[in-house]
């Protein structure tokens, strides 16, 4: 018996739920239906599914964005990465994004703005880093990727990802790979979705209220490997990346990651159509590991521009030369367009 | 009886939304369970209905070209339990030091292991405590579920290859945990010929 096997066989047993428990559950899940068939009676077919929302989690479509704006890996690496001011500095620095987001009074989302045909078209790319066990030990390469996203009103749309050739971390890497036969790394795909296809109900939950919005993300990631304070400054990153935040929920997320304990203003910071943005990163030890993670985005819009993952120690995967990056996507702001390409 | 798929009838339900009563009825008891076995009887109640309206709400993503829905409803209720981790956690120390609430903790299928099952349990509880919450939940689908590794993929929404590679960590784990009881033949982990475990690091 192997050590699945023996989790298997103590496998707990359940009794069957009793009439009144299967007609409590049955009887909420009836009250939606009835809600939606209502709606549906109404004519109001638009509204069956939520607003769309993107998840990246669901869909890999964390990052939206990209192509005009690349963050330079440089961010947070080598003497430029020391951190240039206190924590008060940083903090600074995400409150008066939130600011400046906070007078926006418009931002683009699929559901409330776009016509018939029309779509929201978003494209990120970056790296991420890929590491695979083999029999005669671990090799990791970092995999470039070009996203493409298009989302019509009612959640429907297209995700497009193309993965480019892999970069080894080190010789050692490379030869692990081709003792392991060469598997295949990177992974491209092109794929439709159906009416809601791109619908999360994750955004609905979160409260506008920064202390809110604060205690609810801290439940939420309760339990992560992580330390809390990395696990919400890196929840905040993905959150950012959907195209379609409500002006005073990115308020509020700049607001929260502007309390988060040990978050330091960077330097050195551009994308490479030559923008500058401001850069705060937070350091931290995970499996043994000192990592940073960087978030980029433009102080005058709040606009998110990129992130950055670093690893600043020693670790048993990663053979390269430290620090060393293991992933970034840039973003690019999204734009409106009345068709999705053939190809 | 209905022997349309459920995605048969989860497509149905996007005009007709009644029709997802039937992939309610066919699926709740087992998910239930699953939710039971992981955060205790008393909080599944609560959670299983949740699980159904979020699968409900969010029924026009699903890909209509996989005919079995469990992967997909597994997946919403992992999701749905990691906003209870405290609690499993909570559960598995109790078990851990306890031992199983009477009648809750062996399968009746698995009789022929009842006596080393039932003196290993509060051991398994204990070692599932060390795994991480993701490792855990691959582990928990392929042993207690009975997922493949594509289902088990399919529910996390990683690739197959990452659920290789996190049960390959789980086991080593596990048999650091186990093996003092003895329970079991250490041996190298699952791996398809040729195709490799993987995993994504975190960033």
């Amino acid at each position: 018996m192997n050590e699945i096997e023996t989790i298997t066989v103590s496998r707990p047993s359940v009794p069957p739920p009793t009439h009144d428990q299967w007609e409590t559950a049955r009887h909420l899940l009836l009250q939606a239906i009835e809600e939606q068939e209502r709606r549906l009676h109404q004519g109001r077919s638009e509204h069956v599914y939520q607003q769309p929302r993107r998840r990246a989690a669901i869909v890999s479509v964390a990052a939206f964005a990209v192509a005009l704006v690349v963050l330079i890996s440089v961010v947070g690496l080598g003497p430029a990465s020391t951190p240039l001011g206190p924590d008060a500095a940083a903090a600074a620095a995400l409150s008066d994004a939130a600011e400046a987001v906070s007078h926006t009074q418009t931002t683009i989302a699929p559901g409330p703005i776009l016509d018939t045909n029309e779509y929201v078209h978003t494209t990120s790319e970056g790296v991420y880093l890929y590491v695979a066990a083999a029999e005669d030990g671990l090799f990791a390469a970092l995999v470039p990727f070009h996203r493409e996203v298009w989302i019509a009103a009612d959640g429907s749309g297209r995700i497009r990802v193309t993965e480019g050739e892999p970069e080894f971390l080190s010789e050692q890497d490379r030869a692990t790979w081709q003792e392991a036969g060469r598997p295949r790394i990177a992974l491209s795909r092109d794929q439709s979705v159906g009416p809601g296809g791109f619908v999360v109900n994750d955004l609905a939950a979160l409260s506008n209220d920064p202390d809110d919005l604060k205690r609810y993300l801290t439940n939420e990631l309760a339990g992560s490997a992580k330390p809390i304070e990395a696990a919400l400054f890196d929840r905040i990153r993905e959150l950012l990346s959907e195209s379609d935040l409500a002006p005073r929920l990115k308020a509020a997320l700049y607001q929260v990651a502007a309390t988060i304990d040990g978050i330091e203003l960077l330097d050195d910071v551009a994308d490479r159509a030559g923008r500058t943005g401001v850069a705060v990163g937070l350091t931290y030890v995970h499996s043994g590991v000192e990592r940073r993670s960087v978030l980029l985005f433009d102080p005058a819009t709040a606009e998110l521009l990129g992130t950055e993952s670093i690893i600043l120690s020693e670790s048993p995967d990663i053979r390269a030369p430290l620090p060393a990056t293991i992933g970034y996507v840039t973003y690019e702001t999204p734009e409106i367009v009345d068709h999705i390409p053939d190809k | 009886m209905d022997v349309r798929s459920d995605a048969e009838l989860i497509e149905a339900s996007w005009l007709e939304p009644r029709r997802f009563e039937d992939v309610f009825s066919r699926h709740y008891e087992l998910i239930r369970a699953f939710l039971a076995r992981r955060i205790g009887a008393d909080v599944a109640d609560d959670l299983a209905a949740t699980t159904f309206l979020i699968a409900f709400e969010s029924r026009g993503k699903y890909q209509t070209d996989r005919p079995d829905a469990r992967p997909w409803l597994y997946g919403i209720a992992s999701n749905v339990l990691r906003r209870h981790y405290r609690t499993e956690q909570r559960r598995l120390r109790a078990m851990a030091r306890l031992g199983p609430e009477p009648a809750a903790w062996l399968d009746d299928e698995a009789a022929t292991a009842r006596v080393d099952s039932e003196r290993m349990a509060p051991h398994i509880a204990a070692a599932l405590l060390g795994l991480s919450k993701r490792t855990r939940d691959v582990v928990v689908l392929i042993a207690w579920e009975g997922l493949s590794y594509d289902e088990t993929a399919e529910a996390l929404g990683i690739r197959a290859g990452t659920v290789r590679s996190r049960l390959f960590q789980a086991r080593r784990r596990l048999r650091d945990s186990l093996e003092p009881f003895g329970q079991y033949l250490g041996e190298n982990p699952p791996r398809a010929p040729g195709v490799p475990t993987e995993r994504r690091a975190e960033t």
